[in-house]
């Protein structure tokens, strides 16, 4: 075989060779790390490990995420995908959250909590790390905010309206069969007494000496200093450093660095974040998405870790009562 | 088998050096119509997974999304290839002699072989992955791969049928034209009856 004979059979063989790798690779990358440079860093950086961020953005919900909130479901999906990647060495979760519903968020928390046992995790509020989006970033090993963000609410909050006026008004009458005193104690169609409001106030006390308990534990700072946080308190970013509720002022790249310290390393880490794909995006973009969520709120716990500057699941929390 | 591997070798050496011989050897070349659809069939998964390579990150779906692509490509090229060589020859047939025309399989095989330089495409993609650029040079790599086949094909073409670089390129543009036209008009129609209906 002459010399360019040989090399056109070499170069058909790579070619062949090069397609089958690439096929496989991206079978592979797809199973172990569906992470995405989330910085323009060159190629050669992208081809070595890095951070993941996560995106806490929006109020935070049990199932699935949606335009505006995040689901629990998607999010620990991603926070398990980070754990056992291993390209990712170190996490930051990037928080812009005024918090959500109390179960959704315990279980965000514990997941958190259960990635830092194996990685270290860096929180970075940017806008409001408030209540459940503070919940969260607790049990992280760093937090840093910005100066002006909006830090704490540490408490519980939950909403009952009484229509029985308006009703009253229309002169229409809605009653209720029950077996058991409080079966309808949510009754949105006449005020609660305030038995009901003592045992309404008991699951609060509980979920909120859940809250401070959590927090200390994932701040390792005493419960007594948490309780000074709590009462729905919030705080500047610098206010809350003044107070050990974050640990420095800044944002990524701060976070960067401080994760490189716990990984006692130099390298150059570049950011990996999740993109959609294509098929996620065609299924948030169903119009019905939206309406099918807000109808499954009603399969939602009333009882946020809320600051409830979130105005939309207060209307959520409304139409909940709507005849 | 061994034969079989020689001669799907030599076929590619002449495809890459030298098309304008391609019509002599094919005719003495056994299963050139498995040769043929080898070609394309790597030439389509090459294209596909090139273009994805240049890709940041990866999903499951990109499996499912590689596979359709590649037969959507693979399938495009084989009717594309056989509208043309078609064209080729009842248009050669009716504008020079009727001797110029019979060779619809021979032009055929030429268009199909002419799918090897795309094999090259996904090796050239990860080369452009190095660059942060990619996407911008993505559309004219596609352009230079489409160039290199036609290449292929103006030579190969030219040799069997006997005609000129003018002609040849003036029944190729008038082939491509007709044949991306039917699903642009298709297309078109339907969007006019949906606005106007």
């Amino acid at each position: 075989m002459d010399r360019s004979r040989l090399i056109v059979t070499l170069a058909m063989i790579l070619s062949m060779i090069s397609v089958i790798l690439g096929f496989t690779g991206i079978a592979m990358s797809s199973r172990s790390a569906p992470f995405a440079r989330a910085s323009s860093d060159s190629f050669f950086t992208s081809g070595r490990s890095g951070i993941a961020v996560i995106k806490i953005h929006g109020d935070i919900r049990s199932g699935y995420s949606t335009g505006s909130s995040v689901g629990a479901d998607d999010l620990i999906q991603e926070i398990k995908t980070a754990r056992d990647s291993s390209s990712i060495r170190a996490v930051i979760i990037d928080i812009n959250s005024p918090g959500g519903t109390v179960g959704a968020t315990k279980i965000i928390y514990e997941a958190v909590k259960d990635l830092r046992k194996e990685k270290p995790v860096a929180a970075v509020i940017t806008d409001i790390g408030a209540s459940g989006g503070y919940y969260v970033a607790s049990a992280c090993d760093k937090i840093f905010a910005q100066q002006g963000s909006i830090v704490g609410s540490i408490g519980v909050i939950a909403f009952h309206g009484d229509i029985s006026g308006l009703l009253n008004d229309y002169g229409i009458k809605i009653s209720s069969m029950k077996a058991g005193k409080y079966k309808d104690s949510s009754y949105p169609f006449r005020a609660m007494s305030a038995e009901e409001k003592d045992m309404m106030q008991e699951i609060m006390n509980d979920s909120y000496e859940q809250f401070l308990t959590d927090v200390s534990e994932g701040r390792g700072q005493p419960i007594k200093s948490v309780r000074a946080w709590g009462e729905g308190r919030i705080f500047s970013g610098k206010t809350a450093k003044a107070e050990q509720m974050i640990d420095e002022i800044g944002g990524k790249i701060e976070a960067v660095q401080a994760l490189k310290v716990l990984l006692k390393t130099n390298d150059d880490l570049p950011l990996f974040e999740k993109k959609e794909d294509f098929m996620e995006r065609f299924m948030k973009s169903l119009p019905g998405l939206e309406q099918n969520r807000m109808a499954s709120s009603l399969t939602n716990s009333h009882i946020y870790y809320l600051y409830p500057s979130s105005i939309q699941i207060i209307f959520e929390s409304m139409q909940r009562i709507r005849p | 088998m061994k034969g079989f591997i020689l001669s799907f070798v030599e076929l590619g050496y002449l495809t890459l050096q030298f098309p304008h011989e391609l019509s002599v050897y094919m005719e003495r070349m056994p299963k050139l119509r498995i040769m043929e659809l080898i070609v394309l069939f790597f030439a389509s998964l090459s294209f596909s997974t090139g273009l994805y390579q240049l890709r940041d990150y990866y999903s499951q779906f990109y499996l499912l999304h590689i596979s359709l692509l590649a037969s959507v490509v693979f399938s495009f090229l084989t009717l594309f290839f056989t509208f043309l060589s078609s064209y080729f020859d009842s248009s050669l047939a009716s504008s020079r002699s009727l001797s110029a025309a019979g060779k619809t399989s021979s032009a055929r095989s030429i268009l199909h072989l002419s799918s090897f330089a795309f094999w090259f495409f996904h090796p050239a993609s990860m080369i452009l992955h190095l660059f942060n650029v990619s996407e911008m040079l993505l559309f004219p790599m596609i352009v230079l791969f489409v160039a290199w086949a036609m290449s292929i094909q103006a030579k190969g073409l030219q040799y069997l049928y006997e005609v000129t670089w003018r002609d040849f390129f003036k029944q190729y543009l008038f082939a491509s034209g007709i044949a991306i036209a039917f699903p642009v008009i298709a297309v078109f129609s339907v969007l006019f009856l949906g606005v106007f209906s």
